[in-house]
């Protein structure tokens, strides 16, 4: 859309687009939505918010009503919500927007359902096993469902469970003291990994590009992360972080500019490399011989940044010819 | 798309005729700005070390930092403009003009001492003939979200912190449509609606938190919060109002019910701070084809909502029942425009099968 917008105004600098018509060429080049984009964004719009709200509500009624509603009542409320949508869903279908709003809304009241669980007999049972009993509970609904909201929401169910365990069990001092940042290393370029291989196999829900930027950007956070602490953390594993951090970038160059190019995904890697090597030459550089060595560090992560923004712009060309 | 696609629609829809002139290379994704604004501010940081370094006493009264910045800022000034799209000069001129401007920032605010209302009023004067005067994108969107903060930090001093919200929503709609009149306006009033925008679903939000937070400041009291949910319920409408007029929706009722959808959700979101901005942002951003904009405006809203969640304002059951009238009044919205719209849709085709 805003390669359009350029094209449009740089007709109009020329003297090919009058004035007046450029609000006109804006709409007909489909820079600007018309009448019928309005609608399909209103419609996913009403109806994904409408049925999250609608579940998000049932939530804070049920912690309302919590002493004054017997287990049975309780227990009654929250199954109706799910069979409820689940029904929607299957009505409507679930390609269809309401019905994969639906299924998002009974994703969400499966983990009220086993928070009241966890509750109500008091299992014992730790926060990392509800996370993990909702993803297992949600991942038939996400796999049958193909929908790209729902793989969000798995991820980040998933994400939670996973530190969850390691809080519990004290276990973040695993793997040199960095289990926890491994985790969420490893959990990401999975699941970035496992989009890409889904997008291959040409699985309809996988072609969703904000959900793949969403991915890949949970993906450069937890790497990135993972960079800064093998520069700033004295701990002997620290340095297993770095090369976990490298390996990443590789992954990165290689399936979203060998095999296929993404230069959003692409940037979600020279992002990181800015800030790593931003800190990693401060760290090293900077009080290193006066007034020079910020300038030097300065002039060093712009070069980094300016030389991979014209090599992904020359990507980018490159896959529009 | 390409240039030789888009061409052939406006020729399809009658706007232009013949060969497409030639085209320049398209200006940077906006993910590469915002990438190239990142790497900009950190130089601005090490520049600002190196000059305080050289120049020990660089910074040490109003009139010497003044001196300074201005000199960065006439280095990335000349710098920029001699750019002619290289990005490695547009950056590292970008990073002085970045440095210059937060060390004249500086200076104002020491010079000003201790009228903190007169300092921020210049800051932002200033940063608003920076926005005009420099034409390199990056910099006007940074520019206007630098005149957002320190109209933030005005209305601070003088009281009326709840204005701050409607104020920015007046710039960032009228900026973001101003850039769709032509190649000049789109040039200025784009990237800046982009700092305006980032500005007002920062500020939204923050503006009814700190209402209470003012009297800390020592500030006068601010006016009444419920005059700015007005007037941001009545901006929320306006909005939606103005779309159907920009759309020239043939059919009234899909008008109608956008509006009367409008008024219940403006209504209905009195409760939660910052919810009608984000809204608006994402709503006029989807108009002028902005994508990240949009997302950011989605992704404000949810974040307004989980803090109404977190809040310990009302009673749960108020909650509930806020939350289940919204959604009830969205799923019914949704269902009547896509009705109303269809039936419309159908009555045209009709129409143009009799013709």
């Amino acid at each position: 859309m805003s390669e359009e917008i350029d094209l449009v105004m740089q007709w109009n600098a020329a003297g090919a687009v009058a004035r007046d018509d450029v609000p006109r060429a804006l709409r007909a080049s489909g820079a600007h939505p018309d009448g019928a984009r309005w609608l399909r964004f209103v419609e996913w719009l009403t109806l994904g918010a409408g049925s999250v709200l609608l579940a998000v509500a049932l939530v804070f009624f049920i912690a309302y009503n919590w002493h004054a509603m017997p287990n049975v009542a309780r227990f009654a409320l929250v199954e109706a919500a799910i069979v409820v949508a689940v029904a929607a869903c299957l009505w409507r279908g679930p390609d269809s927007t309401a019905g994969a709003a639906a299924l998002c809304a009974a994703a969400i009241a499966t983990g009220a359902l086993l928070a009241l669980v966890g509750q109500t007999y008091q299992t014992g049972a730790d926060t990392y096993e509800l996370f993990a009993a909702w993803a297992l509970a949600i991942l038939p609904w996400t796999l049958l469902g193909r929908q790209a909201p729902l793989w969000m929401l798995l991820l980040a169910v998933v994400n939670l469970a996973s530190q969850a365990w390691f809080a519990r069990w004290g276990m973040a001092s695993a793997v040199g003291g960095q289990g926890a940042l491994w985790t969420l290393v490893l959990v990401n370029a999975g699941a970035l990994a496992l989009w890409e291989i889904g997008r291959r196999l040409d699985l309809r829900e996988f072609h969703a590009d904000w959900a793949l930027r969403i991915v890949a950007a949970a993906s450069g956070l937890a790497a990135t992360i993972a960079g800064i602490d093998a520069i700033v953390d004295s701990r002997t594993a620290a340095p297993a972080l770095g090369i976990a951090w490298l390996l990443w970038l590789a992954g990165i160059w290689y399936g979203f500019r060998m095999r296929r190019v993404d230069v959003f995904v692409l940037a979600v890697g020279l992002g990181s490399v800015v800030v790593v090597a931003a800190l990693f030459l401060g760290k090293h550089l900077f009080s290193a011989a006066g007034f020079v060595s910020p300038l030097l560090v300065g002039a060093l992560v712009i070069g980094i940044a300016a030389g991979g923004i014209v090599v992904l712009k020359r990507v980018a060309q490159e896959a529009h010819s | 798309m390409s240039a030789a696609v888009t061409w052939e629609k406006l020729v399809t829809a009658g706007i232009v005729r013949g060969e497409s002139p030639a085209t320049t290379a398209p200006p940077m994704a906006w993910y590469l700005r915002a990438l190239a604004a990142v790497a900009a501010w950190i130089a601005a940081i090490c520049v600002l070390s190196s000059t305080s370094i050289l120049f020990v006493r660089a910074f040490d009264n109003a009139v010497t930092t003044l001196v300074v910045g201005a000199a960065l800022l006439a280095i990335g000034a000349w710098v920029l403009a001699r750019a002619k799209g290289r990005v490695f000069v547009a950056q590292f001129g970008l990073a002085f003009a970045i440095a210059g401007e937060a060390a004249i920032g500086l200076g104002i605010a020491r010079a000003s001492e201790p009228n903190h209302t007169l300092a921020w009023a210049l800051i932002g004067a200033f940063e608003a003939i920076m926005l005009v005067a420099i034409a390199e994108r990056t910099h006007r969107a940074l520019a206007a979200l630098a005149v957002g903060m320190c109209g933030f930090g005005l209305l601070a001093r003088l009281g009326p912190l709840s204005l701050a919200a409607p104020l920015t929503t007046i710039a960032f709609v009228g900026a973001a449509w101003a850039a769709t009149r032509d190649a000049r306006s789109d040039a200025l009033w784009r990237p800046a609606s982009a700092g305006f925008g980032v500005a007002l679903l920062a500020f939204a939000p923050l503006a009814d938190l700190a209402h209470d937070a003012v009297r800390w400041w020592h500030a006068p009291p601010d006016t009444s919060s419920r005059v700015a949910a007005v007037l941001m319920a009545i901006a929320f409408v306006a909005v939606v109002a103005l779309l159907c007029r920009r759309l020239a929706l043939a059919d009234s009722r899909v008008t109608r019910v956008a509006l009367l959808g409008a008024i219940a959700i403006a209504a209905l979101a009195y409760p939660v701070p910052g919810l009608l901005a984000a809204l608006i942002v994402m709503l006029v951003a989807f108009d002028t084809g902005r994508p990240a904009l949009t997302g950011l405006g989605i992704a404000t809203a949810i974040g307004m909502l989980g803090y109404y969640y977190f809040s310990l304002a009302t009673t749960l059951f108020a909650k509930s029942v806020s939350l289940a009238a919204v959604g009830i009044v969205l799923m019914g919205v949704g269902a009547a425009l896509r009705r109303v719209a269809r039936a419309s849709e159908g009555q045209a085709s009709e129409a143009r099968r009799h013709a």
